[in-house]
């Protein structure tokens, strides 16, 4: 897709319909924005990626909704969407290892915050739970789908129904593990 | 209560499957233990994540187009910043020179000092190679189906699971040497590594003796004992090693040459 031909709208229908031309179109043109944003408010670059990537499902989420309306350009909405999870996450650091001076707290003070806490926290919950082993994901999947423990057991060919019983456990354990020792668990938590 | 029971009396809370008495105690239960309550709360909010599956579609594309666009990235960086292009044929041909001259001094005083000795550590990292389990392996489990899914996890790298599947088995095949050395092959390949879990099984293997699996168990101690810098345990169980003729043989003389 040629960049001239891509306007707001464009990039808002991509994200509705998770177009990966699309995704990948936003990177190239305003990652280094938000990369430039939250290194200016003391963050890392690897701060700045999870913040883009947070952002991103945040409108996914948003544009679903049936009263959605974009009032400015893209880069416009996606920055300050950026801009305030990436304040909010800044929030919980200033009580910790963080110093700020005096201007950014006003600029904290002042900035709403719409929604984030809660989508900061399942961000986190699907990030690990795609990080789990393709079967794990599966097993766990199927059961939400109400899927017997028969079937299950057939469908990832386990050797009884007591043993899936098993392994649904293990990997639920396992997800729960990973989401408490992430560092951001600990933030959500204060 | 066994924490699988307590899973599935938190399962059974949240799909409303508690008869009413059951669901009162057990809400008592909650207002009393913060920690039990903080797992009721993760469990909902988990079933929640996984349920609303367009929202984590969208979220692993993104996570994948970020991975390829930070590849892409680094590619170009690298590109960039990579001298070569602006260098003359007789600009590259003087650096190598240099660059020869350079090692072979560096080398000939590392070989006068003797100091290209390499600690245990190095030594494990150097020889550890993640060992190549199949599923044409026999072992005499009970639960052969769920042996072969513990090498699937194995093959596809979660490692983690591999070890749950296969300490789940050694429960009732605990004298199983082919799932005595699954095991240890897990553990060791585990992030951190479970050293003093791979020593058990593997020693359990070598007190069993007669089985194919010897020279691998005494292989894989032996980087153990390296990783540990219990010098004298690994040149002893090398050496035996290097009795064999495989490749563990000529592998563990390589390394007795570099201990010496």
């Amino acid at each position: 897709m040629p960049v001239k031909e891509v306007n707001s709208q464009d990039y808002i229908d991509g994200i509705k319909r998770g177009d990966p031309v699309v995704i990948s179109l936003i990177y190239k043109k305003y990652h280094k924005a938000i990369v430039q944003l939250v290194e200016r408010m003391q963050g890392t670059k690897e701060d700045a990626h999870d913040v883009f990537q947070e952002g991103l499902v945040l409108i996914y989420q948003k544009v679903h909704q049936s009263n959605f309306e974009l009032t400015s350009s893209f880069l416009t909405y996606f920055y300050a969407v950026c801009r305030n999870i990436w304040y909010n996450k800044l929030r919980k650091k200033t009580n910790r290892e963080v110093t700020l001076d005096d201007k950014m707290i006003l600029m904290l003070k002042e900035e709403p915050v719409f929604g984030i806490e809660e989508n900061e926290q399942y961000f986190l919950y699907r990030k690990m739970f795609l990080r789990l082993g393709r079967d794990c994901q599966k097993i766990l999947d199927l059961f939400l789908q109400k899927v017997s423990m028969e079937q299950i057991m057939e469908q990832m060919g386990y050797g009884s129904v007591s043993y899936t019983k098993k392994r649904k456990f293990l990997c639920k354990e396992k997800l729960i593990k990973m989401i408490q020792e992430d560092p951001c668990y600990q933030e959500l938590q204060e | 209560m066994s924490s699988q029971s307590i899973y599935e009396k938190i399962e059974a809370y949240l799909e409303g499957k508690l008869t009413e008495e059951e669901r009162k105690a057990f809400e008592a239960q909650l207002a009393s233990d913060p920690k039990l309550a903080e797992k009721v709360s993760l469990y909902k909010n988990i079933d929640q994540v996984i349920e609303d599956q367009s929202t984590l579609d969208f979220q692993k594309l993104v996570q994948e187009q970020g991975t390829i666009f930070l590849q892409n990235e680094q590619k170009e960086t690298a590109g960039e910043q990579s001298p070569i292009r602006f260098l003359s044929r007789r600009s590259l041909l003087i650096a190598a020179s240099l660059l020869i001259l350079v090692i072979s001094i560096v080398l000939i005083y590392q070989n006068v000092n003797n100091q290209d000795k390499l600690s245990g550590p190095e030594l494990y990292a150097q020889n550890f190679d993640t060992y190549n389990l199949n599923q044409s392996l026999r072992s005499r489990v009970s639960r052969l189906t769920d042996f072969q899914n513990g090498i699937k996890a194995y093959q596809s790298q979660d490692y983690d699971l591999a070890v749950n599947i296969f300490e789940d088995l050694a429960q009732n095949d605990s004298d199983d040497i082919v799932l005595a050395y699954c095991l240890a092959q897990a553990y060791l390949n585990q992030q951190p590594a479970q050293f003093a879990k791979a020593k058990a099984s593997l020693r359990k293997i070598i007190v069993e003796g007669g089985s194919i699996y010897v020279p691998k168990a005494k292989w894989y101690l032996a980087l153990i004992h390296l990783q540990e810098e219990a010098l004298v345990e690994a040149k002893s169980l090398l050496e035996e090693v290097a009795q064999s003729d495989d490749q563990f043989g000529a592998k563990a003389k390589q390394v007795l040459g570099q201990l010496d």
